[in-house]
């Protein structure tokens, strides 16, 4: 499989794509972004231990309603983790994407106006980021794509139907273990805090901090 | 995913694309309209549901107020007016909440959560009359494929209208909105 020209094509188009947005960014910018994606990752899978046990006990000490008496220590301590071995890589992996998403907002903060020094430089360093994506982000795809039958090989013109009908099931999959690991009631609180939180983001945005264009007037 | 789920994801995904080109300062003022609606048709069905079938059913003696065309009825006019409240909201003069959006791209992702959560909203709640009078379209002899999925049957219990106990609660986002108006 790796003789096909359509895949040196492919990654010619997904690396040229990378390196245009990287070259419109700026390469101060996407050099921060994958400096801090790349040191961000290894070092939650060198803390992940550590981590999980701070999250463990402070969340089970949070749950427990802060004990202080020698019994309820203990129990906090003897309660089941909140993060498993299980699910550890899960999370890690949870956190570290909600850092790359920060880090995109954090070097816009920080690298203003960066995009017109250097094209070239841009485009390579959004090179790098495309491959660091394909380690980290792209094998994790595979799973969605990978059955019996190659969609390499599917007849022209049904591919697109076969990635929407693999993304339907993956979807399902998915959402039928949402629905089998929460109660119904948990379910019900997490959609009410989502729905609070985005009233609340945009309302804040909106209104908040400096005087709303509405009030000068 | 079944087909009603398809439907209704596909209507809410529209209502992300709405929301990135109106602006998260234009749709929260439609989420105020859609929240108000959804109180107010709350409030009013169980009242208006007998008045209305008793008088179809004198104007038209031969009618069943327990028939699936009752169902229909009153399926069709409470999504009808729902619809009509929100489209009112779109085409004509919305709610001026004021304020100033955040430039992009932190206001477009704002926007299309926004837009997103109008999509629940509006989607879920056009699922919820679907629901609550037993999918009435099978009337047509088309409908919703029967029985639904598990993850279909896991969603209606999560639909707007079913997500508090009272539908009083929902104004408590719009006494948030309006809280943080006053204080900005």
């Amino acid at each position: 499989m790796l003789n096909q020209p359509e895949s040196l094509i492919s990654l010619f188009i997904y690396f040229v794509f990378l390196g245009l947005i990287g070259a419109h960014r700026g390469w101060k910018k996407e050099i921060f972004v994958f400096l801090a994606a790349f040191g961000s990752y290894f070092g939650l899978l060198k803390l992940q231990s550590r981590l999980a046990f701070l999250i463990n006990t402070g969340g089970n000490y949070a749950i427990s309603g802060f004990p202080s008496d020698k019994d309820g220590l203990l129990s906090v301590f003897e309660a089941p983790p909140l993060i498993s071995e299980a699910n550890r890589e899960t999370f890690i992996f949870l956190v570290w994407a909600v850092i790359l998403i920060a880090l995109y907002f954090v070097g816009d903060r920080i690298f203003k106006k960066d995009a017109s020094k250097s094209k070239s430089l841009g485009f390579m360093a959004g090179i790098a980021n495309g491959i660091l994506y394909l380690s980290l982000i792209a094998t994790r795809l595979f799973p969605i794509f990978d059955s019996e039958t190659a969609l390499a090989d599917a007849p022209p013109g049904t591919q697109l139907q076969e990635i929407v009908a693999r993304l339907q099931l993956f979807l399902d999959v998915q959402m039928t273990v949402f629905f089998a690991t929460f109660s119904a009631e948990e379910r019900r609180i997490f959609l009410m805090f989502a729905l609070f939180a985005i009233i609340g983001i945009a309302a804040y945005s909106l209104f908040g901090g400096r005087k709303s264009q509405a009030q000068k007037k | 995913m079944g087909l009603i789920e398809t439907y209704f994801a596909t209507i809410a995904v529209i209502f992300v694309f709405i929301g990135i080109a109106r602006g998260y300062a234009k749709e929260l003022s439609t989420t105020v309209i859609i929240l108000v609606a959804i109180f107010l048709l709350d409030v009013i069905d169980s009242r208006l549901n007998p008045l209305l079938l008793s008088v179809v059913h004198t104007v038209f003696p031969n009618f069943d107020t327990a028939s699936p065309a009752a169902d229909l009825l009153l399926c069709s006019l409470y999504s009808l007016l729902f619809i009509s409240a929100v489209f009112a909201n779109y085409s004509g003069n919305s709610l001026n909440l004021g304020g100033k959006q955040a430039g992009p791209p932190v206001g477009t992702y704002i926007s299309g959560l926004v837009g997103l959560m109008n999509g629940y909203f509006f989607a879920g709640s056009l699922w919820f009359y679907q629901d609550l009078y037993h999918y009435p379209l099978k009337f047509f002899g088309q409908g919703i494929q029967q029985p639904l999925s598990p993850t279909a049957l896991a969603i209606v219990e999560l639909l707007p209208q079913k997500l508090t106990a009272n539908a009083g609660y929902l104004m408590i986002p719009i006494a948030l909105i309006l809280l943080l108006r006053a204080r900005g």
